[in-house]
């Protein structure tokens, strides 16, 4: 078919525009404002000041920068471990051929991803209530020791985990079943006339098919939960003694509650580089080479 | 096929593990369901009821009565940056995965994989500049603002899912078309654009989702009533009541929840194809 | 092409006209329109500033008055922004520890020519207050109103313990030995709830505490920490003996917003409570007259440390004019008539807060027949204090709050931990542009 190659640039103007405008200028913009003091209160106005605002961030105490690095990298482990895995597994059993109700478990199971993380917090906040909640009340029915949960400095992390788990399940469990229903069934059949077990059809079969799944899910994952901030923000933010304090509460406070625009972007800017090492990973393992997409 | 062989240990075993799933899932949100309709005193004690014993609208009316929470307004607020959003999000994604599809063009791989950086960069990273961006540039604290900033912080992800769907609608069809006479243009609307709209349906959904639910962004870029959408509503209605009325933040949960619960219903059955079958084809 | 192109721009202009943006118009021809930014509160009722604009109005026929309320957080943010911008309101209400942050950067103006043409007004503001809401020497702004922290208790939780339901500690010891007996753990009552999640609340009801014993946040002069002083020690000592040894404030207060500790209160989980006062408001939206409130709740001075000093401390709201105003004179005329005695008088009845100026106080019967604390409050506020009105309290106040929590969970020393918040204190005032 004949169309002029370079009517596809027509096409993807809108595109490029509005990405130019919201993510390239200013992704630009924070590498500039980074290396300046900005104050909130003078917005216009900035002074270089070269690499001060990351040798301050280093050298912060409180709360120290390795332990909102901790505490963002726990984050995230803790829950795109179990969003991948839960939603896989989950995946995996819906996809069993005599399972019934398969639509219904998997509209409901949907329901956490589609409610805003906002309300996802309010809702873990009520639940972990140390006195009025139900989660205590239940311990209480099996004998167990109430906690003080969300306000407790060990368990805040542990509590915003959990939060954070139970709403992020449903997206992994949407892209595995996407990955599982590209294998072809002839596979499955074909295994099972060759005598393979279960197991072995799921490790050999199933798991290799949708190890490109898994990649994709761990990585898209891993970046929309870098961005939590709604849940966090609800249920502790960031507190007890910064033991929630992410990257992304970090960075709230510094740029809107201390005024410091300039240090907000470094901080900023940090969590940039972070995003684009992972970018990295996920080109170099899931190689959207020209053969796939072309 | 042979798979009468499994055996009933194992389908109880998968069925308890759906089940309690299940529970974990709907627990949270079942206790956001009583509560809603809970009275006053009922929500308030304590051990808390799992069977409620009271029912009353009154807290969705109170929700919406303005005299007393915050009124109907910032759900308006947020069903218009929604709609506005999915509408942009779909023409943008449309065009832009079109292009993309169909035309071999200098650059093409290298913007699409560009795509993928950019949807993993993180708003949260690029919020301060946009936040200068806003309040020099008179976009601070309107509907413009937010709808054009969802819409193109949503945008790369959406259009490469939107090309993905496209290329698996096959190019004869539009060669026929053209054959007949009608030009690229005529042919993207008249042919290309109805078999795309299950992945339409699903980007629009993405957008509407984005927007509807989206708390940082509006935190920081609205304050006025007239603009702000629900959830700062409620953080804010949080925030400055003396008492905390749990049965009143329940019933907005409630609320908001609905509008995405149905237009996810009513797009369910393009919605995994449309999300997931475009963007990974085997 | 062409066609393609006016499709996105049609859309895009399409899209804008959904938009009705927040802006503001532009005054007609002869008229002059005021604005301002306030807090949402005071705009849900006639005074301070709707009677104040029809007051105004009979004077000023020409000038038209648009007040904006805002909750807490966005009145600072879109003070800062929309003056950033070159969009700022006429005046603004500013809470007194931003006060630094709005003068230094120019966002708010010296109002001192002005005040001191009225010598009436300037004369009538409590000295303290007058001075809290100075920076470096110059007026910034007009003071509305305050309030002072207080001790409150229910007296029905000290009838129940076999106390006396009218008499308050009064000094740390008996605060501790009150709070145990008031103390059912079991039952999900504690003693003693003070705020100490991780906002500047935590810190601002420290202080009092801190204040008895003869100490200060900062050196006067405000360059130099001087919390960690003894009496900030045996202050912060004094919590952590009510959380950790005497286990009559619960530990999960660390996780508890202030708001919702006053809600435990007022569901009778806490026995005591620090507080600046409106439990009043709350309990008369639910029909509660003001001898009923009585009888239920007890309001005191706080308790002192042996040999310590009575001591409180006050936030509170200044009203400001900022730069971009193009009638500074006639924004202070209207703000005049804000604060006018019985104007004034009029809104600290209705909210229950306490009055800065020396005229004011003259209204005090009113005063003592509608707010249940006031003859408390009147008490305590010749012996209150105010926060450094600095760019870098919020800064400073997360150091101090810092401490505190580091204190309560026992991971340092109150000695330590003040010594060490001192330090970082210390190195933010070095970098201080002033």
């Amino acid at each position: 078919m004949k169309r002029k190659p370079l009517g596809g640039y027509l096409y993807i103007t809108p595109l490029l525009i509005g990405v130019i405008l919201f993510s390239v200028y200013p992704v630009i913009q924070v590498i500039w404002m980074s290396f300046h003091e900005i104050s909130l209160a003078d917005i216009r106005s900035e002074t270089f000041i070269g690499f001060r605002n990351f040798k301050d961030i280093f050298a912060m105490e409180d709360p120290p920068f390795i332990s909102v690095v901790w505490v963002t990298f726990a984050f995230v482990g803790g829950s795109v471990l179990f969003h991948v895995g839960a939603g896989l597994a989950l995946a995996l059993l819906l996809n069993l051929g005599w399972v019934k109700g398969k639509n219904f478990f998997r509209n409901l199971y949907m329901l956490p991803w589609i409610t805003a993380g906002i309300m996802v917090g309010y809702t873990w906040s009520f639940l972990f209530e140390p006195r009025a909640g139900i989660l205590n009340y239940l311990m209480s029915l099996v004998h167990l020791p109430s906690q003080s949960w969300t306000a407790d400095p060990k368990l805040a992390l542990p509590s915003i985990i959990i939060a954070n788990i139970w709403r992020g399940v449903p997206y992994s469990l949407i892209l595995e079943t996407a990955g599982l229903q590209s294998i072809n069934m002839e596979l499955y059949d074909a295994a099972v006339v060759d005598g393979a077990n279960p197991l072995q059809i799921l490790t050999r079969i199933t798991l290799p098919l949708v190890k490109e799944f898994i990649l994709l899910n761990l990585i898209l994952d891993t970046g929309l939960t870098f961005q939590v901030f709604d849940t966090i923000f609800a249920m502790t933010a960031g507190g007890p003694l910064h033991r929630t304090e992410t990257f992304s509460i970090f960075m709230y406070y510094t740029a809107f509650k201390f005024g410091k625009i300039g240090m907000g972007s470094a901080i900023s800017l940090l969590l940039l580089i972070f995003s684009l090492i992972i970018a990295v990973i996920y080109i170099k393992f899931f190689r959207p080479g020209k053969e796939r997409y072309a | 096929m042979r798979r009468s062989k499994t055996n009933y240990i194992s389908r109880i075993l998968v069925y308890s593990i759906l089940i309690l799933y299940a529970i974990i899932t709907i627990l949270p949100l079942y206790w956001i369901f009583i509560t809603t309709f809970k009275t006053p005193a009922e929500a308030m004690s304590f051990p808390p009821t799992l069977i409620p014993r009271s029912f009353t609208f009154n807290n969705i009316i109170e929700i919406f009565s303005s005299s007393k929470v915050f009124g109907f307004r910032p759900f308006l607020n947020s069903t218009i940056i929604a709609l506005g959003t999915a509408l942009i999000i779909a023409v943008i994604s449309f065009l832009a995965g079109y292009g993309f599809a169909r035309y071999k063009f200098p650059g093409r791989d290298v913007l699409l994989i560009s795509m993928l950086f950019i949807n993993l960069l993180p708003t949260l990273a690029v919020i301060i500049p946009i936040f200068r961006l806003f309040s020099l540039y008179h976009l601070y604290d309107t509907y413009i603002g937010l709808i054009l900033l969802f819409s193109f912080r949503t945008a790369p992800f959406t259009s490469w899912l939107m090309k993905g769907y496209i290329d698996t609608i096959p190019v004869e069809l539009e060669e026929s078309a053209m054959i007949d006479g009608c030009s690229s243009r005529q042919t993207m609307g008249k042919i290309i654009a109805p078999l795309a709209a299950p992945g339409l349906a699903a980007v629009a959904v993405l957008g509407f989702r984005a927007a509807w639910n989206a708390f940082f962004a509006p935190l920081i870029l609205t304050t006025s009533e007239s603009i702000r959408p629900y959830t700062i509503a409620l953080y804010r209605f949080v925030g400055e009541q003396g008492e905390v009325e749990w049965r009143l933040i329940a019933a907005a949960a409630f609320i908001s929840i609905v509008p995405v619960v149905v237009s996810f219903g009513i797009f369910q059955k393009y919605f995994v194809t449309g999300l997931t079958g475009g963007a990974i084809k085997s | 092409m062409k066609k393609l192109l006016v499709i996105f721009f049609v859309l895009f202009l399409t899209a804008g006209g959904f938009v009705f943006s927040g802006g503001q118009k532009e005054a007609a021809a002869e008229q002059i329109t005021l604005t301002g930014l306030v807090r949402n509160y005071t705009v849900k009722q006639d005074p301070p500033w709707y009677s104040a604009v029809k007051t105004f109005k009979i004077k000023h026929p020409n000038v038209e008055i648009k007040l904006e309320g805002l909750p807490y957080n966005d009145q600072r943010l879109k003070v800062l922004i929309a003056v950033g911008a070159g969009k700022g309101p006429d005046i603004v209400q500013v809470d007194c520890i931003w006060l630094g942050e709005f003068a230094s950067n120019n966002i708010i103006i010296n109002i001192s020519d002005m005040l001191n043409a009225d010598p009436n007004l300037k004369n009538d503001y409590i000295d303290v207050f007058r001075k809290s809401a100075q920076w470096q020497g110059k007026d910034y702004g007009l003071w509305l109103y305050t309030d002072v922290r207080m001790l409150s208790w229910h007296k029905d939780l000290f009838k129940k313990a076999g106390l006396d339901p009218n008499a308050a500690p009064k000094t740390w010891a008996e605060l501790r030995a009150t709070a145990k007996k008031v103390n059912w753990p079991d039952q999900g009552i504690y003693g003693y709830a003070f705020p100490a999640f991780s906002t500047d609340h935590t810190a601002d009801r420290w202080y009092p505490f801190l204040y008895m014993g003869g100490g200060s946040i900062l050196s006067k002069d405000y360059t130099k920490a001087e919390f960690n002083s003894p009496a900030g020690t045996a202050a912060l000592q004094l919590l952590v003996n009510l959380m950790d040894v005497d286990k009559v404030s619960p530990k999960d207060l660390l996780g508890i917003q202030e708001k919702d500790v006053s809600n435990g209160f007022k569901a009778d989980k806490y026995s005591m409570m620090i507080k600046v006062g409106e439990f009043w408001k709350d309990y008369r939206k639910k029909g509660l007259t003001m001898k009923q409130y009585k009888e239920k709740i007890g309001v005191a001075p706080l308790p002192i440390p042996e040999g310590g000093k009575p001591a409180t401390g006050s936030g509170g709201w200044i009203a400001g004019i900022t730069r971009d105003s193009k009638y500074p004179k006639l924004a202070f005329e209207f703000l005049k008539t804000v604060v006018a005695t019985r104007n004034m008088a009029d809104f600290v009845i209705a909210n229950g807060n306490i009055p800065t100026r020396k005229s004011m106080l003259k209204l005090e019967n009113e005063y003592l027949a509608s707010i249940p604390y006031f003859n408390v409050a009147k008490e305590v506020l010749p012996t209150t204090h105010f926060r450094p009105p600095i760019p870098e309290y919020m800064q400073i106040s997360a150091q101090i709050v810092d401490a505190i929590q580091k204190a309560l969970t026992e991971e340092m020393t109150p000695k330590a931990s003040l010594d060490k918040a001192a330090v970082k204190v210390n190195e933010i005032l070095a970098k201080r542009k002033w």
